[in-house]
């Protein structure tokens, strides 16, 4: 899929003499030495070709279109808006896809700067290929850990989250709201296992204790053989903490209230996000009261969202704010702030790329800086999900500004650009 | 395990299994009397839980919701069946797998194209909330109702094959056709029946997962899958197959998770390699 938004070239003839008229002052214009504004100006008019490749099929089809439309909204809003034409792709969020349509973006479609897709496997697939060709990737949403550590890149900046810093920050929150005592849970896989893993270690450190804890297989649709293990742990816990995400997720809190262990005050605690606009409907009243962890809060009270908010109800009226739509226009406004870095010239990516490495901004998400490592740092927020007239909110309560630390003591090691402290 | 707990994991394996029944008896008789290996079935089964929650959404009925559905979803089988598939029969089996392959990424997409790649599910009247106590197992009240109405569908469909006017040209289908044709049987208006009941059926079980599970663009290959690894195990074209097949696989679920929490899915697999291994043909195979 490939769509193309943006002035169309018209096509002029030109007389001999016009033709001859041009080149003699534009030879008179090099040999006066006036060159060098002609062409200063010729860059502040400059087409800005940005490649979005993003995850319209596959299991985060639900996020790219969204993202997307952020993307887009922050740059209608912005001095860019005549100058900008997007790319959009597919990365079907296959690793070999993603890598191919990356280069294709770059090398036929010309673009000056890539936003990548939502998936961490996809970014640690494309981000060598394209730091090795000195090209820019800004990835919009997740991260892979390593690409804020050992494999970190001047050229790669991640200004979403890793698994790490959306999970660490949750474990003292738990012991204060809910208690000391846990249950681990989550989806058995990778990202699954890390933030359990995580969140243990954490909770451990300041005085948790585990009750109990299982990990179901990727694409488990029926809990109900694994809830009896909840309700038989040999304390009863505090809370349920753990990552599941799309099908999973809705089966899961589904059938903890259908089984009964809602009513029972078992709270389930999940995090990166896991609770969006958009999925909870698919929830339903089953998950009011849960909480997870983010970045960004849909409907916050502050100026930026407020303003954000607007502009989305005018432009989409009838689609509910959404975490992935504030990533899409947080991205937007960053590149927005790193091409006045430039003074619109996207063509200077050496002068982006040490734009974006200390770039700080306003965004519907809060204050956002970049960390040494090319990973932001972020507010970070505990959300419960709250309905009121019919509609679902999120109650937030700031965490504080949380980035991926990295270093040797962590297994993605030390990015060679510096390290954040967490 | 105590008592209870394998007394609730049997009741709820049945469950799951009854309902893995409505969708791959479908499948497999279509397979079994017409030879189309109907890899769209699993799509009848997501535009059913599609169509269903659209409903449920506008009318707030769930009886609505599970009568409507079914009908546009068997309406849907019938044109699909009329249009494309019929143009297939007596052509080898790969033919009218590609063409249905092909039909169930059309559905994919216009799923996507229509509702957009959210996950919703159906929300459940207040009267099917909380639970009903049998004899010391807390049982949800749906998923009691989804074991005994998948049961009495599943006998109702019985008794059809086996009782009824429609259902004997249908199990004479299975073992020769020509022969059937021979007594003055339209055997391809028995087909469109027969495709119009099971697309039906599909949808039924569509509302009915939908309305304990996620609703999305993608659960169409797993429930496919599911069906799949039913009639491997029950045998092809069988509809005792296809029963017995379910319930195993209902129960391996139940079980699995319960002593291999991280294997639970390995279980299916592993039942399903034994009876390839030791019964090639499945348990119950009728071709």
């Amino acid at each position: 899929m490939n769509k193309e938004n943006g002035p169309k070239e018209e096509k002029r003839l030109i007389s001999r003499r016009d033709f001859i008229k041009t080149v003699g002052i534009g030879g008179g214009v090099l040999a006066t030495g006036l060159s060098g504004p002609f062409f200063h100006a010729r860059a502040a008019q400059q087409e800005i070709r940005i490649g979005h490749l993003t995850n319209l099929s596959g299991v985060f089809a639900i996020g790219g279109p969204l993202l997307d439309k952020g993307l887009k909204l922050a740059f209608a809003q912005s001095k860019y808006r005549d100058r900008v034409k997007f790319f959009v792709e597919d990365s079907q969020t296959k690793a070999d896809v993603s890598v191919q349509k990356a280069l294709k973006l770059y090398e036929k479609d010309n673009v000056h700067i890539l936003v990548g897709p939502i998936g961490g496997h996809e970014s640690a697939a494309i981000s060598p290929v394209l730091s090795a060709k000195k090209r820019l990737l800004v990835e919009a949403y997740g991260a892979n850990s390593f690409l804020v550590g050992k494999d970190c890149s001047p050229y790669t900046f991640m200004l979403g989250h890793t698994t790490y810093n959306l999970t660490v920050p949750m474990a003292p929150w738990f012991l204060k709201t809910l208690g000391n005592k846990v249950f681990l849970v989550g989806a058995d896989y990778t990202t699954g296992r890390d933030i359990a893993r995580f969140f243990k270690d954490a909770f451990q450190k300041v005085g948790g204790k585990v009750v109990g804890e299982f990990y179901s297989p990727l694409g488990t649709a029926e809990f109900a053989p694994y809830l009896s293990q909840i309700r038989n742990a040999k304390e009863k816990p505090n809370g349920i903490f753990g990552f599941y995400a799309g099908p999973d997720l809705v089966s899961f809190v589904r059938q903890l209230d259908e089984f009964g262990l809602k009513k029972d005050g078992y709270v389930y605690v999940s995090t990166i996000g896991a609770f969006s606009m958009t999925m909870l409907p698919a929830m339903g009243d089953a998950c009011v009261g849960y909480y997870d962890c983010f970045h960004s809060v849909p409907y916050i009270d502050t100026p930026q969202s407020k303003a954000f908010t607007a502009a989305w109800q005018k432009a989409h009226p009838n689609e509910v704010v959404d975490e992935f739509a504030i990533m899409g226009f947080d991205t937007g406004v960053c590149l927005i702030k790193a091409l006045d870095a430039v003074k619109g010239d996207p063509t200077n990516t050496e002068g982006l790329v040490a734009a974006l490495h200390t770039i700080e901004y306003e965004s519907p998400r809060g204050k956002i800086k970049m960390g040494t490592n090319n990973g932001t740092i972020v507010p970070m927020y505990a959300r419960k999900i709250t309905k009121k007239d019919g509609q679902f909110r999120h109650e937030a309560t700031f965490l504080g500004d949380y980035g991926t630390p990295c270093g040797t003591q962590y297994e993605w090691g030390a990015c060679k650009l510096g390290c954040p402290s967490g | 395990m105590t008592l209870s707990s394998f007394l609730t994991n049997l009741l709820y394996g049945i469950t799951i299994g009854s309902a893995y029944t409505l969708i791959a008896s479908g499948l497999s008789i279509v397979f079994g009397v017409m030879g189309v290996l109907n890899f769209a079935h699993g799509s009848f089964v997501m535009l059913g839980a599609y169509t269903g929650m659209t409903i449920m959404n506008l009318t707030g009925n769930f009886w609505l919701s599970l009568t409507l559905a079914p009908l546009a979803i068997a309406l849907l089988g019938g044109i699909v069946e009329k249009s494309m598939v019929s143009r297939l029969y007596g052509k080898d089996i790969p033919s009218t797998l590609f063409l249905t392959f092909g039909l169930s990424m059309v559905f994919s997409n216009a799923v996507l194209l229509i509702w957009g790649g959210s996950h919703y599910s159906i929300q459940l009247p207040a009267y099917f909330k909380g639970f009903i106590n049998l004899g010391g197992i807390y049982y949800p009240k749906f998923r009691l109702f989804v074991l005994i109405f998948s049961c009495v569908l599943v006998a109702v469909l019985w008794l059809f094959l086996s009782r009824s006017r429609w259902g004997l040209p249908i199990r004479a289908g299975l073992f020769d056709l020509e022969t059937v044709e021979a007594f003055g049987i339209d055997i391809y208006k028995v087909f469109s029946v027969l495709f119009i009941i099971c697309s039906g059926l599909a949808a039924v079980a569509g509302v009915i997962i939908g309305s304990m599970r996620s609703i999305n663009p993608m659960m169409d290959l797993d429930l496919i899958t599911i069906a799949l690894i039913v009639i491997v195990i029950g045998g092809l074209g069988s509809f005792k197959g296809a029963l017995v097949g379910s319930l195993v696989l209902g129960l391996a679920e139940a079980f699995g998770a319960q002593a291999m929490p991280g294997f639970a899915k390995f279980t299916t697999w592993v039942i399903m390699a034994l009876v390839l291994l030791l019964r090639p043909k499945g348990l119950f195979s009728e071709r």
